[in-house]
């Protein structure tokens, strides 16, 4: 709940003219029915082993396993496919997980059927890549399909992503591992599969204007530039419930401690960065952030 | 470990974009996120308003006003703060 907003939507109804106990009962309501908004729904598309469920721990429970989770039955037999409900540390996120296509024909229109029965349910549909897969046809073929059934709708909740960065071309060994960032030659390929995907996607949604984010799960890399795309991506009125339940893995984990005290002891001094709002351990292990 | 590291290290560059473009990235969501709860909350407050036998005065028009970037507009001013309201974003789309 954002306190400091909801006590200006109190003060308002004061002003307005209810009664202190009117307020005390508007608030009292508002906070139930925060409590009672469905909980963020994620489509996740994609084949095996492109790291899904390492990326729901990354995003949604610092990178630790989530251990609480529970298969939606109900909802699974309505949609005919996989879906289950992750408890991360800030609460509970309900994940689609959607087969990918390109395997084969029979099983890629059933899959399609399962999209058009789940895209209109969730908040965001993360469709996800392997790194260097350049099969983009399947991809179209459902695009197109779907616009035709959905409308052009579903596009806005739409975005694209890449795990697994580190194993760009030329490969893991290229990863720098000291400053957790990719090689010169890995981020020139990472850009060159982008703006492919991109054009792969401008070629059958001209107008769609979301994002293509290349992260690790693993590395904890872009994880953040992530989370920010999928709340971007979810409905104007939901997408706190997103940033809400969001404990994303932190990319300085993976950093080499004496680079990072260097650039923290310096901050002040370096420019930029030191106006930028950085992130503190706590010791209850949670992140905070200041300016 | 225990190298020295200097600002002309040749990660370094590298090491401080990617820093700010996540912390870029997580004020970003929270600003999005405050905005949303906004969007939510003065539904939410309408309806019980409403419900109470209130008309919340000028309710609609205080929506549109509250700001994107709100408390940052707000301490810089009346006027930064109707440049960054849902209002003005919406004329400047028309």
């Amino acid at each position: 709940m954002l306190e400091r907003v909801l006590k200006q939507g109190l003060d308002r109804l004061r002003q307005s003219g209810l009664t202190e106990t009117q307020v005390a009962d508007a608030e009292e309501e508002i906070r139930a029915r925060s409590l009672a908004e469905p909980d963020p729904r994620i489509a996740l598309i994609g084949f095996t082993g492109v790291g899904k469920s390492s990326t729901i721990n990354a995003l949604f429970n610092s990178g630790r396993p989530i251990g609480h989770v529970r298969a939606c039955t109900k909802e699974a037999a309505e949609v005919r496919g996989d879906v289950t409900e992750f408890v991360g540390a800030r609460g509970s996120v309900v994940v689609y997980d959607m087969p990918g296509l390109g395997e084969d024909i029979k099983a890629d229109e059933q899959h399609l059927t399962t999209y058009a029965s789940v895209l209109p349910r969730v908040d965001v549909a993360v469709w996800t890549f392997h790194a260097g897969d350049r099969a983009m046809t399947p991809m179209q073929h459902a695009l197109i399909t779907l616009q035709r059934q959905l409308g052009s709708d579903f596009t806005s909740k739409l975005m694209f992503a890449v795990n697994k960065a580190d194993a760009t071309a030329p490969g893991e060994s290229a990863w720098i591992e000291r400053a957790n960032i990719p090689s010169l030659e890995q981020r020139q390929n990472i850009a060159d599969f982008e703006s492919y995907v991109l054009e792969k996607i401008h070629q059958v949604l001209p107008t769609w204007k979301g994002s293509i984010v290349t992260y690790s799960a693993r590395r904890k890399y872009r994880l953040d530039q992530l989370m920010f795309s999928m709340v971007e991506a979810a409905g104007s009125d939901r997408r706190w419930l997103l940033d809400q339940r969001a404990d994303v893995a932190d990319y300085r984990d993976e950093l080499d401690p004496t680079l990072l005290n260097f650039i923290e002891q310096n901050r002040e001094s370096i420019g930029p960065v030191g106006e930028r709002p950085w992130r503190e351990r706590r010791g209850n292990g949670k992140d905070n952030y200041h300016n | 470990m225990g190298k020295t590291i200097t600002t002309t290290d040749p990660e370094f560059a590298d090491i401080l974009a990617e820093l700010t473009s996540q912390s870029d990235a997580v004020r970003k969501r929270q600003q999005l996120g405050e905005e949303s709860f906004r969007v939510w909350l003065y539904k939410e407050i309408g309806e019980i308003a409403q419900r109470l036998g209130y008309i919340v005065q000028d309710f609609a028009e205080f929506i549109k006003d509250m700001g994107f970037g709100f408390r940052e507009g707000y301490s810089n001013g009346r006027e930064e703060a109707r440049r960054n309201s849902l209002r003005a974003r919406e004329e400047r789309k028309l």
